[in-house]
């Protein structure tokens, strides 16, 4: 049969772009639809009303929202994020949000594909073992470090897990001086300080430059190629083969499929809101994983009754996100000597200490040997206008005047934060799942999501645990105002799930290849995949995960 | 050269960004200032200003009571908080609530001070303007609204200077901040970057 493309890829991001680059770089036509436009280099600058304060890299919430159910069993509340302003998106452009990612990268551990038969049951969870082991996707994530870029520096601690290189391809970035005061903080406590790896160029590669420190790298897209973005690590590339296009303003709101079950055309809207066709003998959607099960159960047929590969009625259940707590603490310079204080107050440097002492850890309160998570350390994001911002209030108290002008003046001229962030598994469980919305259609007049936000208590106890040892930390360096949140409220950008992977047809949506069980040439590769989180940032396993499957599909070809 | 016309329907449906505006009507119309140049769109669009002249004046009022002139610090007629806060009462990507939120606050605020000293809010003087402050943030609506206002003052004071508040970027250089490069230019800056 001849199709327009080889494969057609429905979003641009982390969980497609590897595809693309594997298979145009195998000689096969791509064409990938990216709902949102395409910013290039040119278009980024440090701008934080356009980056931070207007929602430029996301959907107006007017023309485009999510309906979202919080509250508990039983007792469910629903409200559009219309509403409630509170914008679910992440970025919706060419690259997706890997443009606006700080690249913390870390692979997950051996354990994390086996959750289930290493910990057992959790009872009101969901937990399953992945149908991959960490062995699988080594070579992948290898092949992330050296394609997209990490640069980090590998020192043996008791969680290191098993590398088939020996470093790093690229020399860790330039670290400011509060790196030494946590390393030895650390040390006092018995705790292991480790460097993290991340996904910005150290060095010039692949014609990308490297970092040049602009101190405005979360939320913002990077003008210098050196945040290992999907657009610039991936899909430059992937254009340069000749064999590779991308159409931004595409909206696929449908995939047609045959009696047989495979997908034959999907249909979008392109920027005028005209709709379009595309065929293909292959076909991926990777648009993050709300968007990624609403599609799939936008697109009914007639073997696909419930939605496409949903045959047994599992795509959209098991959403998951990342648990974790929060935290920070004040570096008054006036408490170190003169030249230890211009050093922490200099910008653009990075913190890049983690703390893995309790991914697997002892505790009989908690249920005996239990699975914990990672601790990250990082100075506020430098926005001037969020923090200035966040200075007007004196407790609960809001402060103007002289004495909110000295408050400002004393907070940029003589503190900073240094934040933590835990990251622990967010357990799948029944209350936890994307629908489509039979009330509420977005511009194009197609449903939105609706996202039960449940999550299980276990969590906020092991965030619990994890927050406090990184409080310890910070006590021990003698910083001021510390202080420490746990939240059930799930962030946004780390959400994962909606279409298991699995051995088992009866109960998962895809394949161990990620390949539909219910449709052979569907491929779902952005974090839809994951039964489980692991409990580091996606980003990494996503990349790792996306070339493994672009091998499956070039064999299938 | 831009005629007139073309560049004030432009801005008024987002398609240029203030800074190619106000070039633009500085070179067509002559006008020196960026309040003069308000003042020029809405006789020349046709368009009405969102707030009155009563609205203005307190909001104006409002400002200089939360950022107000003291001693080594800049305040809110430095920054040109209130031609900030005009262009953002004229933003569609902020939510119209947003936007009438603002307006209303200014009525809301008059209204105190009428009840209170039978004077508008901005013939009070520094002590009885802080005491309608004092009652009004005992309402939540009160409260909410000066947090408002505050945050338009911060984005005057801190955001690039091509979006018409921090002049000579006075606002970083008044709290030390070195700002990320590339700055937005012409062609990246908001709202132009919508249209990519």
């Amino acid at each position: 049969m001849i199709t327009d493309y080889d494969v057609c890829i429905i979003g641009s991001g982390a969980g497609g772009s590897p595809i693309a680059l594997e298979l145009a770089s195998a000689g096969h036509s791509v064409l990938v639809l990216e709902k949102g436009p395409w910013f290039k280099e040119k278009d980024f600058s440090k701008d934080e009303l356009v980056a931070v304060r207007r929602d430029v890299y996301t959907p107006s919430l007017k023309k485009e929202y999510h309906v979202l159910e919080t509250g508990k069993v039983n007792s469910w509340e629903s409200e559009s994020t219309t509403e409630s302003g509170r914008n679910f998106w992440n970025g919706n452009c060419v690259g997706g949000s890997s443009n606006f990612m700080s690249g913390y990268f870390h692979r997950l551990k051996p354990e994390d594909f086996h959750l289930l038969s290493e910990f057992g049951p959790i009872e009101g969870a969901n937990i399953s073992d992945w149908p991959i082991t960490y062995q699988d996707l080594e070579p992948y994530y290898t092949k992330v470090e050296q394609i997209v870029g990490i640069s980090g520096r590998v020192i043996n601690h008791p969680f290191q897990e098993p590398r088939s290189t020996k470093d790093f391809p690229f020399p860790p970035l330039q670290e400011n001086q509060v790196v030494e005061l946590i390393d030895a903080a650390c040390k006092n406590l018995n705790f292991h300080s480790i460097p993290v790896a991340r996904a910005i160029l150290s060095t010039p590669h692949n014609e990308r430059s490297s970092c040049y420190y602009s101190n405005f790298c979360g939320s913002y897209g990077c003008n210098s190629g050196a945040k290992g973005s999907a657009r610039a690590a991936l899909l430059d590339l992937a254009l340069k083969t000749g064999s590779c296009e991308i159409r931004p303003h595409s909206f696929v709101y449908h995939l047609e499929s045959n009696p047989q079950g495979n997908v034959t055309k999907v249909k979008y809207y392109n920027r005028e809101g005209l709709s379009q066709e595309v065929t293909a003998k292959i076909f991926v959607v990777a648009c993050q994983a709300i968007e990624t099960s609403r599609i799939l159960l936008m697109s009914t047929g007639s073997k696909h009754p419930n939605g496409l590969a949903n045959h047994n009625g599992q795509v959209g259940k098991n959403l998951i996100f990342s648990a974790g707590a929060t935290g920070n603490g004040t570096i008054d310079y006036s408490d170190y000597p003169e030249e230890i204080a211009y050093r922490l107050k200099a910008p653009g440097l990075f913190v890049n200490r983690s703390l893995q002492d309790w991914y697997i850890f002892n505790e009989q309160s908690l249920g005996g040997r239990v699975k914990g998570g990672l601790i990250d350390f990082l100075f506020d994001h430098a926005n001037p206008i969020r923090r200035a911002n966040s200075l007007k209030w004196d407790g609960e108290k809001l402060i103007w005047g002289q004495s909110l002008q000295e408050r400002l003046k004393k907070g940029f001229a003589s503190e900073r934060q240094l934040n933590f962030e835990v990251f622990n598994d967010w357990l799948p469980t029944d209350n936890c799942f994307v629908s489509l919305d039979t009330q509420n259609k977005d511009q194009w007049n197609t449903p939105v999501a609706k996202v039960r936000l449940g999550y299980h208590q276990h969590d906020l106890k092991i965030a619990k645990y994890l927050g406090d040892k990184a409080k310890l930390v910070l006590e021990e360096m003698k910083l001021k105002n510390i202080s420490s949140s746990v939240s059930g409220a799930p962030p946004p950008n780390l959400v994962a799930g909606g279409c298991r992977f699995g051995n088992n047809p009866d109960q998962h949506v895809l394949d161990p290849d990620c390949r539909a069980y219910s449709a052979s040439n569907l491929f779902v590769s952005d974090a839809s995949f994951m039964p489980t989180g692991g409990s580091v940032p996606y980003t990494w396993t996503i990349y790792a995960n996306s070339f493994r499957v672009a091998d499956k599909i070039k064999a299938q070809l | 050269m831009t005629d007139k016309k073309t560049l004030l329907v432009n801005f008024a449906e987002g398609l240029i960004d203030r800074r190619s505006f106000l070039k633009g009507l500085l070179a067509t119309t002559g006008c020196l200032s960026l309040s003069g140049c308000l003042t020029y769109f809405y006789q020349e669009t046709g368009l009405s200003s969102p707030v009155n002249d009563l609205q203005l004046r307190n909001l104006r009022a409002t400002q200089n009571h939360l950022f107000p002139e003291t001693k080594n610090n800049l305040d809110a007629e430095q920054i040109n908080a209130l031609e900030f806060l005009q262009f953002v009462l004229h933003d569609q990507q902020i939510d119209l609530d947003d936007r009438e939120f603002l307006i209303k606050g200014a009525n809301w605020i008059n209204d105190t001070s009428q009840e209170n000293f039978q004077l508008n809010f901005y013939q009070l003087d520094q002590e009885k303007r802080e005491e309608i402050f004092q009652i009004i943030t005992q309402k939540s609506w009160g409260e909410n609204w000066l947090s408002a206002m505050l945050k338009y003052i911060f984005e005057a004071l801190l955001s690039d200077p091509l979006y018409g508040g921090n002049p000579n970027s006075i606002g970083w250089e008044w709290l030390g901040i070195q700002p990320g490069y590339p700055r937005p230019n012409e062609l990246n800056a908001y709202p132009k970057i919508l249209k990519v």
